[in-house]
This record gives C-alpha cells, structure tokens and sequence, in this order.
C-alpha cells in the first residue's frame, strides 16, 4: 500500500515535473542555458589564463602547461597509431584493413526526415 | 512475506547508515572473462561459462562510448551477459576504455572502419567461427548499424540493437540545443579535445529534472529492501559514472546524426561517401523501450522501417533505458525474448 506521505510526494511531483520538462524545451530556457554555458566558458577561460599568467610569474608550471604537453603527447601517440595502421594495411591488407562499401555521395537523400 | 512496520524501521536504519558510510556499494560485473584482444582504447572481451556455448555463431556486443559497460553485467542474477551466457551463447563484449587526447580526433569512420571491423576478426578466430551475431547498445548500436551498412563483405548473420536513437529530434533538450545551432560543438569540448564526462551527464539529467529526486525518494521508500537497494545503488553508480566523448566523434554526432538527422533519412555520410540502412539485409531485431528518457521510443521506433532486411522484428519494453539489462523488466520479460530471437536465428548444437 502506497504510504500518504508518498501520495502527497507524487501530487506535488507529477505536475511539477511536467511543468519543468516543458519550461526546460522553451525558447527562453534555451536561451538562458545558451548563455549560461558560453558565459561560463568564458569565465574559466578568463580565470585560467589570469592564473596561469600569475603562475607563469613565479616561474611556476599551470594547469594549461601541463595540458599543452598532454596534448602534444597525444599527437605523437597519434602520429604512432597512424603509421601503425599504415603498416598493418601494407601486410595485412585483408584481415583487419577492411574498406567500407560507401556509395559516392548524392546531393539530396532518397528518404526524407 | 514482506517484514512489519517496526522490521522495516529497523532494516531502512540499518541499509541508511550503511548508504552513508559507503558500505553497501553492490559488487558489479562479476561474470569471469578474458581479455582476448586490444587495439588502442578497445578491448575484447570473452565471457566464461559453465553451460555448454550450443549456440553458433558467436555474440559480440558492442558497447556505448558514452557509458561503462558494466551495465550489460550489472549484478550477479540481473546481468545480460550472465544470462546469455547460461543459455549457451558464446559471448564476446567490445569495451572501450575511457579516451584520453589520444583518442580526441577518433571519429565513426576510427570505430566503424578499424576497430570493429578488427574486433570481429578476432571474434571469428578465437571462437573458430564464420559468423557472428553483433549486438550495440545505445550508442553502440548507432556503430553497429553503420558497421552492417558500410561493411556488407563482414559477415555477420545477425544484427540486433537496444535502445539506439535514430531520430534525433525526440532525443531532447541537449539535441535540440545543437540541433538549432544555438550550441556547436565547440561549446562542450574542451582543451583536450573531448567532450568531458560531467557535460555528458547534466545532459542527460536536464532530460529528467526532477528525476533525481523522485529517485532519492523511491530509495528512501524502498530503503528496508534489500534487493531493491542493491539493484538501486549498482544502477545509480553506474548512471553518474559517465565517460569523457571524442570530440571528433561528437563533431560528426553533432553534425551528421543530429543537425542532418541523417539516420532517420536512412542515408548516413561515411568517410567520402554515404552509407544506407537500406543496405542492412541480415535478420534485425530493433529493441526498444517505451519509458526510456535517455533514448525515447520515438526515436528507435523508426529503424524497424529504415533498413532493407526481409526479416525484421521489433521488441518493445514498458521500461526505460536500462530496462534490457537490469530490473524486473529486463528479468521477465526482455532476456526471455531477446534469448528466443537469438536462439532462432542461431545453430543450435
């Protein structure tokens, strides 16, 4: 049996969520959390690059330092794969360097959304 | 019998201090298994079973890149792959380690092209087989449909997907964001190159607002039980334990499969040219949930009609995201008939 304070819950909820699933697929919610997201952005951005300079005063290693280098391990780590995957194609062509079947692209599609 | 009103007080005190110690946190993914391949972030892996594997050809499932697979072998007696493999299915599981900036510029074509293609190779080597049965969950299933499209020499007898969206216009307030340009890509990645963990998650709990609570309160409610706080907690650990996205990847999401909504007009970009679900001629099986809130019903539904198999059936669940792998649902109602669809479509012995 479903406890009163339960159904009371479920009274408040029910409409509650209805109302807030519709607000949130409103033009002025989108609107708001477009914003909110790009001014958040910006924000850490700006905070960030403030830190990072006051750091970079000290002498001391940021977190955009670190990132950078990560980044640069990670194209390198890239770069391996690559050459990797060139190599198994030149031996291997059919095991694992399968081609798709695409069809060359057509301007307009059959089926429309 | 279910415990009195003073048993309950006692058992919800006991379960609650337990849940604020962190003590009752649900032993996950415990089917044995090994590791029978990897490449880069993916990892094959081999499911053990004490039944006889009677089913040919083997299962390979491949997993979400936005979640952890453990979903699909969440708790001992509620796991898909547990079951699957006691029913005597050889089943293999197409795991993604979480990506790092290495795996930032990874697009559909890196999973559709390489890895899978790859992975099936190993598939048919260590089971002995000709076959296999591909099976994508979630967004997996969106990888294993342009797999079967744009690899039609891979051979692959049958092609099921669970809770994959196709119309992205019903996938709600994040899509619709991108969707009418009023966030790019961009916006979401960032400096490493990927789409972080936490921006995946409050997408998808701006789907739901008041979820979270309803959620806590039926966890409060159920607090006495302890099935249902296992069950609840493996379940909630797993649904905020998201992964960071490649953000080339997402590119293409953003742009092909959301703005372009081009798996809902049956003709997907891929590499340069295009690929058609119409060119998906094995048996499909399009599984679906009616209350799923992460990928509605309403954007599944339409792949039963899109591809071109003759033979196409469909499985509609009154549960939600994770109704096929865990819960009542997934128990009574979805392994039994996602088991007899393989099984008709399987050798058996």
């Amino acid at each position: 049996m479903t406890p009163h304070w339960r159904k009371a819950f479920d009274a408040i909820e029910r409409p509650l969520a209805a109302g807030t699933e519709a607000w949130i697929q409103s033009e002025t919610f989108m609107d708001l959390a477009t914003h909110s997201i790009r001014i958040q952005r910006r924000m850490l951005h700006d905070v960030q690059g403030a830190t990072e300079r006051w750091l970079h005063l000290w002498g001391w290693v940021s977190r955009g330092d670190v990132m950078r280098l990560s980044n640069q391990v990670a194209s390198l780590e890239r770069q391996v794969r690559d050459l990797r995957r060139e190599a198994e194609q030149r031996d291997r062509p059919l095991l694992n360097g399968h081609q798709p079947r695409t069809r060359p692209r057509r301007s307009t599609t059959r089926r429309q959304s | 019998m279910a415990p009195g009103l003073i048993e309950r007080q006692i058992l919800r005190t006991r379960n609650g201090l337990a849940y604020l110690a962190g003590a009752n946190r649900p032993d996950m993914a415990q089917t044995p298994r090994d590791l029978v391949w990897k490449r880069d972030k993916a990892r094959l892996w081999r499911y053990r079973s004490s039944a006889q594997r009677r089913f040919r050809p083997p299962v390979l499932i491949v997993h979400s890149l936005v979640s952890k697979s453990y979903i699909l072998d969440l708790l001992p007696g509620t796991s898909m792959i547990g079951y699957l493999t006691g029913e005597g299915f050889d089943v293999f599981l197409l795991d993604w380690v979480p990506p790092d900036p290495a795996d930032a510029e990874n697009t559909l074509e890196t999973y559709v092209d390489e890895y899978i293609p790859a992975a099936i190779g190993a598939v048919l080597e260590e089971a002995d087989a000709d076959e296999v049965t591909l099976i994508g969950y979630c967004f997996g299933g969106v990888l294993a449909l342009l797999e079967v499209a744009a690899h039609p020499e891979l051979p692959i007898r049958n092609l099921m997907v669970m809770a994959t969206p196709c119309d992205y216009r019903e996938m709600g307030f994040m899509s619709n964001m991108f969707r009418a340009h009023r966030l790019g890509p961009d916006d979401v990645i960032d400096e490493t190159g990927l789409v972080p963990a936490n921006a995946l998650d409050e997408g998808f709990q701006s789907l739901k607002p008041t979820e979270y609570v309803t959620q806590r309160v039926n966890f409060f409610q159920n607090l006495w039980n302890d099935e249902f706080v296992e069950g609840f907690l493996a379940i909630a650990f797993w649904a905020r334990d998201q992964v960071s996205f490649p953000g080339g990847v997402f590119r293409q999401t953003v742009e092909r499969l959301i703005r372009q909504n081009a798996l809902l007009g049956g003709v997907i970009p891929h590499g340069r040219g295009e690929v058609r679900l119409e060119d998906i001629r094995c048996p499909f099986l399009n599984a679906y949930a009616a209350q799923d809130t992460i990928t509605p019903a309403a954007s599944s539904e339409p792949l039963t009609r899109l591809v071109g198999s003759d033979d196409v059936s469909e499985l509609r669940l009154e549960s939600g995201h994770i109704g096929f792998v865990a819960g009542r649902q997934a128990a009574k109602v979805a392994r039994p008939q996602i088991r007899d669809w393989l099984a008709t479509h399987s050798d058996d012995g």
